[in-house]
């Protein structure tokens, strides 16, 4: 039988409605917020597109002083240091998630776990600072070893200051591997034991089984988490500014000054006065918005492949 | 009535977890080429005793075990535990094929994991061979390149036995290999026990009377961690010679 509803039925409907709509209007909000944002970039940078068009991309000149501007020097320094971090940090991070999830004792695992996550919750300026006062020296002294051992002058002269691709790189390894070790680590320690123990049972040892079945069994969920990190490395701003040395010509050894897109925004949109300089800095970080955006796409892409699985 | 042949004794077998004592001085001797039912209680000490004959109970955390375990008259302790392991195969409670492995790996999955090559020919001839033996052949004969969890669960858990006795072991232990399947595969992988006695010796783990009186020739019973009584099943089945063991066969404990 179908009966009228109650009073506080009633009552629990104008509940539901009320709180539906206060959802979509936050919802409604947070993306009308970004399409702004990004429509404001767009619309604050159209001096420099005027100015440069396309070429823009390609184009490696950066000359305040004459107003041209190509972004090419800092997409590669982006990438760069970006791919360097992770090529470096990804085999500490499996390192690390695998003597975590396998071989370290609980008491040994709890604290290392907790001083992981505190060290990818570090503010990346402490990163910076400590890349400028520690990283840096060592990095110069390695390049006047290095220059000398391969007998370039230039790279001896250069190697007093230290600061460059190379610092970039060696600091962004450092300040995501918390993060993609954590990420490696979680997806290692949902492997069901069932797994490991038949592997066991049939004559692997340990490391077999890690090799053969722990890791074929996170290999995409990995493979989104070394996405992810390299998500974090391009987008990362201040440590890299710190150590990144600033240097607008495209680089031609991992020595030299360079800068990503974040780094040259952050150095220069102090000095930017002109509409051309201002729209040309805005348009880097458009760049760097659909690179992110594209990296995010791939990482999500994989996961969700992952999970599948 | 002549004694049978042994393929496994134990002695005095302890066994701990962490500060609780779950297994208490276990002597048993396992007969050769026969199915020997563990039966017992829940929490009586069964998977526990199979975990420790293949040492798999030691590599869980806190978990220790001493006494002697006795493979075809070699104690298994001067053995590495890899070759243990080896002759002494194992089924589990849940089918557990190797999801990223195929059909056909899945069977080969022991010697593959220990990074042993086989030729093609070989190979081929021993995934067909296993398969046959469990039944699984004409089922699978066209899905060997599919993932192994492709299968039905009874199918999965026949591979799962496929794998173990690829490795050509002397002894399989099976921990409730099919409290997580539906009865009609239940039946299946009970009526195929018996066909692999002409080849391997079987230790059962079960916690249902009926199915340890179907499929056994020998049965050990287990409570609160103590071998009770160990004999041919139709004996015990008939006239236990344990107060406890008539106890739990008329149905005073779970």
């Amino acid at each position: 039988m179908v009966t009228q509803p109650s009073r506080s039925d009633r009552r629990e409907l104008v509940h539901e409605r009320i709180f539906t709509a206060a959802g979509v209007t936050a919802a409604v909000a947070l993306v009308t917020t970004i399409v702004l944002f990004l429509l404001e970039l767009f619309i604050a940078s159209r001096a420099s597109r005027a100015a440069f068009g396309l070429p823009f991309l390609w184009r490696s000149e950066w000359n305040p002083v004459t107003e041209k501007f190509g972004a090419l020097p800092m997409i590669v320094g982006t990438l760069v240091t970006g791919f360097g971090a992770l090529l470096i940090s990804t085999p500490f991070a499996l390192g690390i998630a695998i003597f975590l999830a396998d071989y370290a004792d609980r008491k040994l695992a709890e604290p290392i776990k907790y001083l992981i996550g505190l060290l990818g919750g570090l503010p990346s300026v402490i990163f910076g600072l400590w890349g400028l006062f520690v990283l840096v020296p060592i990095v110069s002294k390695f390049e006047v070893w290095f220059g000398k051992l391969v007998g370039s002058e230039a790279l001896v002269a250069s190697g007093t200051t230290g600061v460059g691709l190379l610092a970039a790189i060696l600091l962004l390894a450092i300040m995501i591997l918390p993060f993609s070790a954590s990420l490696i680590l979680e997806s290692l320690l949902v492997v069901p034991t069932e797994l490991k123990e038949g592997a066991l049972a049939l004559g692997a040892t340990k490391w077999d089984a890690i090799q053969n079945v722990e890791l074929p069994y996170v290999q995409k969920s990995t493979v989104g988490a070394l996405v992810l990190s390299l998500g974090r490395a391009l987008g990362e701003t201040m440590a890299v500014t710190m150590v990144i040395g600033n240097g607008m010509k495209m680089p031609t050894t991992l020595f030299d000054p360079a800068n990503t897109l974040a780094s040259a925004i952050a150095n220069q949109f102090l000095e930017a006065t002109s509409p051309v300089y201002v729209g040309s800095l805005i348009q880097l970080a458009l760049i760097l918005f659909v690179i992110a955006i594209i990296i995010n796409i791939v990482a999500r892409v994989i996961l969700r492949r992952g999970v599948q699985q | 009535m002549e004694e049978p042949v042994i393929v496994l004794e134990t002695q005095k077998i302890n066994a701990w977890f962490g500060k609780d004592q779950i297994l208490f001085d276990v002597s048993a001797r396992i007969p050769k080429n026969r199915v020997t039912a563990i039966m017992g209680p829940s929490g009586c000490g069964k998977t526990t005793f199979v975990r420790t004959l293949n040492r798999l109970h030691q590599m869980t955390p806190g978990a220790r075990a001493t006494g002697t375990v006795l493979l075809e008259g070699i104690d298994t302790s001067t053995m590495d535990v890899v070759d243990v392991r080896k002759h002494i195969g194992m089924v589990f409670q849940r089918p557990n094929p190797f999801p990223t492995m195929t059909v056909y790996e899945n069977v080969l999955a022991g010697y593959l994991l220990t990074g042993q090559r086989l030729p093609r020919q070989k190979a081929d001839q021993i995934v067909e061979t296993t398969l046959r033996k469990v039944g699984l052949w004409s089922e699978v004969q066209s899905k060997l390149f599919k993932a192994g969890t492709s299968l039905s669960g009874g199918q999965q858990q026949r591979l799962c036995i496929a794998r173990a006795i690829a490795m050509e072991p002397a002894l399989v232990l099976f921990d409730e290999p099919t409290s997580a399947l539906d009865p009609k595969s239940t039946s299946v992988i009970e009526e195929l026990l018996s066909d692999l006695t002409t080849e391997y010796s079987i230790i059962f783990v079960t916690h249902g009377l009926q199915q340890a009186a179907r499929v056994s020739d020998y049965v050990a019973f287990f409570m609160l961690g103590e071998l009770v009584e160990f004999g041919e099943t139709k004996r015990v089945f008939v006239g236990p010679q344990d107060k406890r063991t008539e106890d739990y066969l008329s149905g005073k404990y779970g």
